[in-house]
């Protein structure tokens, strides 16, 4: 019996530049089972590039990642430790700003790609599975369709339901909604609202603050690659510890 | 399998080859520059709205652009041979070359035009601005940034058609070349060494046109640091 | 139908030949070098592209001679018609190439960041997201490089391929009557040419309606 307060994913001391600069300082901390982390702050300040470094899109010049006790350790660049990073990978699922669908193929060819190619799982299982997760956010019937078909927000919910084929242990979102219109937004927050009821253990990356305050249990505000804040999201939106937070909560909020 | 270059051959080809190239150079240059000067009136023709100007004159790029120059040349050199009209193998190269560049060339200026927002072109009318002076001080200098990096391939593409012309037997490189090898018998040496010079040439030009690419930019900035407005006076809203 | 009618239309089917056989050749080519071109290994990498770059710095006029009298040197005793195909084909080759290369920074990589993030191997991101894409996108740039093959065999007439220009050349040696003859010819080519063309329109207009992928 696994420790229940051991955590899924610790991040330690992580580092990242890009052309000399540094986008990442040094940032650690653990996530648990069931936890949904929502990062927050102004952009550039490294949220995207954090996520991206967990599963090592971006590898980090310097720290490691942890995921149920296997660590990656930075520092080796693009490429190496192959096997590890596929493996690492295969327990994390990703949904991007810009969706990333395939657009040659169809939806349900999206869904069974991984799971028969990273897996090895059958066809027909693969197929299964799929058709359940599109029914799960709302898309079964456009299973035959092809992305450009569908709309942005229905693009990201079969972008979302692509990542849950592979069953992750954690789901990091970047900037899911940010590329939608906003009568958009809503099908895809319910969507993910749904996810973390069920239980999942969810990074999601966002401006969206009434999402965050709903649904987030810690909130990081994050401002030049540190961060400043790791607060429960109730008192967060209350009274933020740090005046950079508060800055930048009332600049929103007054935009809203 | 022993492959021996023979250097003597090489140095005794040179000159020649040398000479080919100015040649070449001059050849192409001539064609380049009537390409140019007729490709303007040829591309506005096809832009015309009156079919009886556009018409011809499509035809003729169409018919320059899917056939092979080397029939082209034949068809300068030797058929017009049989009307009568026997021209020099110089003359007859320039002018192929130089129908050949008026056709593709065209198309590029044709492009480059039409890649002017046609705003430009709507703002000059209602300022009262006549045609010619229209296209020639508002819409070709905006047309520069398409037009030169498309002018550059099609002047390389009229370096290596020109090849073909030695088959009509028009003095430039290749020509040379044979030449060369009638003499020394080292075909391999001598066409190696007219493909690096072709290299070199065509290289050469596309290190020239990117110069000639930023130089309007470097113009129009020296016009803004002198706080001279190169916009329309009007405010075109597309 | 005339002997000369017969002789042309036997060149025109021989040019046509010619430049597919070329093409696909060149298409062969063109993958190996585009591999070349994400060698690990950087004089790979400098080859293939000193390669493409020699290949359209100099003619093809040039190229087919050079191909001709270097292969008998290094023990390739080659017919005529296959000297020039090799010509032809390494020729069209780095042309493709470069179509590939278009190509594969036209796919967005996004696209294959989230295959890496769903761990798909990259042998299968090669296999099932790039190349079908690519090989959709180079459809219409292929078609032109058709046209270009149909209209540069024409040069193989100077080493005495019997295509289309070598078989006018040969009627006129008996009719004189180069006009006539290189006006048909002209036309022949013509009509592949702008068939061709006309394929590649259509094809551009499929892929802005999006029909295409």
């Amino acid at each position: 019996m696994s420790d229940a307060r051991a955590p899924i994913l610790r991040v330690e001391r992580l580092s990242k530049s890009f052309a000399g600069s540094a986008v990442l300082h040094d940032v650690s901390f653990d996530v648990h089972q069931g936890e949904r982390i929502c990062i927050i702050g102004p952009s550039g300040s490294g949220k995207s590039t954090l996520l991206r470094c967990i599963n090592q899109l971006d590898p980090p010049d310097f720290g490691s990642v942890s995921l149920d006790g296997v660590a990656v350790a930075g520092g080796h660049g693009r490429g190496s430790n192959g096997e590890t990073i596929r493996r690492l990978r295969l327990s994390i699922g990703m949904v991007f700003q810009s969706f990333n669908l395939w657009p040659h193929m169809t939806v349900l060819q999206n869904l069974m790609e991984a799971p028969v190619r990273a897996k090895g799982v059958g066809k027909a299982e693969a197929r299964q599975i799929s058709i359940d997760l599109l029914r799960r956010v709302g898309l079964a019937d456009k299973h035959g369709a092809y992305p450009t078909q569908l709309s942005g927000g229905q693009q990201q919910r079969v972008a979302i339901a692509r990542a849950l084929a592979m069953n992750p242990r954690i789901m990091l979102f970047d900037e899911p909604t940010s590329s939608l219109d906003p009568e958009l937004v809503r099908e895809v927050l319910d969507v993910m609202k749904g996810l973390a009821r069920d239980g999942m253990t969810m990074l999601v990356v966002t401006h969206e603050l009434r999402f965050a305050a709903d649904v987030g249990d810690r909130i990081f505000f994050m401002d030049r690659g540190r961060i400043l804040e790791d607060t429960p999201a109730p008192r967060f939106f209350a009274e933020p510890t740090t005046g950079r937070a508060s800055q930048f909560l009332a600049n929103l909020i007054g935009v809203t | 399998m022993r492959v021996s270059i023979d250097t003597d051959a090489l140095a005794f080809g040179f000159p020649i080859l040398l000479h080919g190239l100015v040649n070449t150079i001059l050849v192409c240059c001539a064609a380049t520059f009537i390409g140019f000067a007729a490709g303007i009136p040829v591309a506005l023709a096809r832009l015309s709205r009156w079919s009886m100007m556009r018409l011809p004159v499509v035809a003729f790029v169409e018919l320059m652009r899917d056939t092979p120059f080397l029939v082209q040349a034949f068809i300068i050199y030797f058929g017009l041979a049989e009307l009568g009209i026997r021209l020099d193998a110089t003359v007859a190269g320039v002018l192929a070359l130089s129908l050949y560049a008026t056709a593709n060339f065209s198309e590029s200026i044709r492009g480059a035009i039409l890649s002017v927002p046609k705003g430009q072109f709507e703002a000059a009318r209602a300022l009262g601005i006549r045609y010619f002076s229209l296209i020639g001080r508002i819409i070709l200098p905006q047309s520069l940034g398409y037009l030169v990096p498309a002018l550059t391939n099609q002047i390389i593409g009229i370096i290596k058609d020109s090849a073909a012309l030695s088959v009509i037997t028009t003095p430039e490189m290749s020509m040379a070349a044979q030449v060369v090898v009638g003499e020394s018998f080292r075909p391999v040496e001598t066409y190696a060494m007219v493909a690096v010079l072709y290299w070199a040439l065509t290289t050469t030009v596309v290190t020239l046109m990117r110069q000639v690419e930023r130089a309007p930019r470097r113009i129009w900035r020296s016009g803004e640091r002198a706080g001279v407005d190169h916009r329309l006076p009007i405010e075109v809203s597309e | 139908m005339s002997a000369e009618a017969q002789a042309l239309m036997h060149g025109a089917l021989f040019t046509l030949e010619a430049s597919v056989v070329g093409a696909v050749f060149g298409i062969m080519i063109a993958v190996m070098i585009a591999l070349l071109r994400q060698a690990a290994l950087a004089p790979a990498r400098w080859i293939a592209a000193a390669y493409v770059s020699f290949i359209r710095g100099t003619p093809l006029f040039v190229q087919i001679l050079v191909v001709y009298f270097l292969l008998p040197g290094v023990g390739l005793d080659l017919s005529p018609l296959q000297s020039g195909m090799v010509a032809l084909s390494l020729n069209s080759g780095a042309y493709i190439s470069e179509m590939i290369r278009g190509a594969l920074t036209a796919i967005p990589p996004g696209q294959v960041e989230a295959a890496q993030a769903l761990a798909i191997p990259r042998r299968w991101i090669w296999l099932r997201i790039i190349l079908p894409q690519v090989a959709v996108l180079i459809v219409p740039p292929l078609t032109v490089e058709l046209a270009a093959l149909i209209k540069g065999s024409a040069l193989l007439s100077v080493v005495g391929v019997v295509e289309l220009t070598r078989s006018a050349q040969q009627i006129i040696a008996v009719t004189f009557e180069p006009l006539g003859t290189w006006a048909k010819v002209a036309f022949l080519y013509f009509l592949m040419c702008f068939a061709l063309g006309q394929l590649t329109r259509q094809l551009q207009r499929l892929k802005t309606t999006g029909l295409a992928v």
